[in-house]
């Protein structure tokens, strides 16, 4: 077969060189292969162009001298193919004819439900995603797995109770980290930790998911022979480092415990934390303008145990309280507020194009 | 025979008239240019949609770029678009590195300044 042979490949929106390894971008529904032939004869004319794909093959016959890119590869992804030409005496002389690496995938879908509006909408304020508690006894570490993926942009907030004979070493920052899971987050923040006792000790911690995916949140200890658990909770929102508003503890005795005041000056998440020092399972009674977000009442196998959440729309004063049995007890609220405005100013936020 | 293409005939000048008349009654939305802003709904990427990087909105020459990872990203000021007040028709498209979507387009709009605030109120006695 003499000189039958493709000539010029390439891909419709083709813009870049053939030998570069950054691939061609196209889309997978509109984008095409196209290719050039070099003159022929009677003789020499090709009959049909092989194009293949990896695995996958197709032959388009003359005259055409393009095929979608649907008609080869089955789905979106990262594509080398190569093409050459056959007729009835055989297929062309030369190698192969190599067309661009090229990754198909799908454009995005249009914007509906456009608007005018006369003023710029309200942030939408934070909202509670997921929470739970898990309970431990006579371990080293204590886990909490989130039931759903989190989202990247969350803020998590977790508190742990633990007891352990003798000890009431404080929590530090680095007690928190991710022990599984696809999500990654930032850096944990300590935000109270506090010891009811000789025994016992509990801790708010709060940490930004940088991706989404999913995630079990381990609260560490050197030894063994803790018990105790741990309280997770995810929001949505605008985060940052700038998140922590406020915050307050107290500490005390008796059937009455109180973080005291804590005060946001506009939409926030108090969040509070209880643990005592009881030894039995008292009910645990939380202030009636906080949600539970996970206790556990059960000292006599664990450790008391309780956290909360209020979300407020506007500028508050409150702190986190409970009614429980009478025992020593420590507690903490923090205050959590979104990044400024939801992001700052609008008008700086974008970036002016002026066409020519 | 002639009965039945005379109906059709009145009819289709009558839905003629009916569309002209509605295009004519479109209103204009009057806005404030200096708070005003344009907004969309994101769809969720699917089977045969990929997610956005960014969305266009174009009001005539001007255009601007909203990155997917901007808060919000789903909003735009007027003003940031606009230069100055007037008449405006504009759109908005998402594109990922794979290409853009249709082209949608927002009601058009007139944008423009409030009045000042009049000043020295008083009640005359006659």
């Amino acid at each position: 077969m003499r000189g039958l042979y493709a000539g010029l490949c390439s891909l419709i929106l083709w813009s870049g060189s053939a030998l570069a390894q950054t691939p061609v971008y196209v889309s997978h529904l509109q984008g095409a292969f196209q290719w050039d032939l070099q003159p022929f004869t009677t003789e020499n004319a090709p009959e049909s162009h092989v194009l293949t794909c990896g695995g996958n093959s197709v032959t388009v016959p003359m005259p055409a001298t393009s095929t979608p890119i649907t008609d080869v590869v089955p789905g979106p992804g990262q594509y080398t193919c190569v093409l050459y030409a056959q007729n009835g005496a055989g297929r062309q002389a030369e190698p192969d004819v190599p067309f661009p690496l090229f990754e198909s995938g799908y454009v995005p879908g249009q914007p509906f439900q456009l608007q005018v509006l006369a003023e710029p909408e309200p942030p939408v304020m934070a909202s509670r995603l997921q929470n739970g508690i898990t309970t431990h006894s006579g371990v080293t570490n204590m886990t909490r797995a989130f039931s759903s993926n989190v989202s990247s942009g969350s803020l998590l907030v977790v508190s742990a109770a633990r007891w352990r004979s003798f000890d009431s070493a404080l929590y530090i920052a680095g007690d928190l980290t991710k022990s599984a899971g696809t999500a990654t987050i930032g850096s944990p923040t300590l935000h109270y930790s506090a010891a009811a006792g000789s025994h016992q000790v509990v801790g708010i911690w709060s940490v930004l998911v940088t991706g989404s995916g999913s995630l079990t949140l381990q609260v560490a200890h050197p030894s063994g022979g803790t018990y105790g658990s741990v309280v997770a909770a995810e929001y949505s929102g605008t985060w940052d480092s700038s998140r922590t508003e406020a915050s307050n503890t107290g500490t005390g005795t008796g059937a009455a415990a109180d973080s005291g005041n804590a005060t946001s000056a506009g939409a926030a998440v108090f969040i509070g934390a209880l643990t005592t020092d009881h030894s039995g399972t008292p009910a645990l009674t939380e202030d009636a303008a906080f949600s539970l977000l996970g206790e556990d009442e059960d000292a006599s196998a664990r450790i008391q145990h309780a956290a909360i959440e209020r979300i407020v729309a506007s500028g508050t004063t409150d702190s986190a309280s409970w009614t429980i049995g009478a025992s020593t007890w420590v507690t903490g609220v923090v205050v959590f507020k979104e990044a400024s405005g939801g992001g700052g100013a609008a008008s700086s936020r974008y970036h002016y194009v002026a066409n020519q | 025979m002639r009965q039945k293409s005379l109906v059709a005939a009145i009819t289709c000048v009558i839905i003629a008239g009916l569309c002209t008349a509605s295009g004519h009654a479109q209103t204009v939305i009057a806005i404030p240019l200096t708070t005003a802003t344009l907004t969309w709904t994101i769809p969720a990427a699917d089977a045969t949609h990929g997610a956005a990087d960014s969305h266009i909105v174009t009001c005539g020459a001007n255009s601007v770029t909203v990155p997917i990872g901007m808060v919000p990203n789903n909003s735009v000021l007027v003003s940031s678009i606009v230069p100055a007040p007037g008449v405006y028709n504009c759109t908005v498209h998402a594109q990922n590195v794979f290409g853009s979507s249709t082209t949608e387009a927002f009601p058009g709009f007139e944008a423009g300044y409030p009045p000042l605030s009049p000043t020295n109120p008083q009640i005359i006695v006659p």
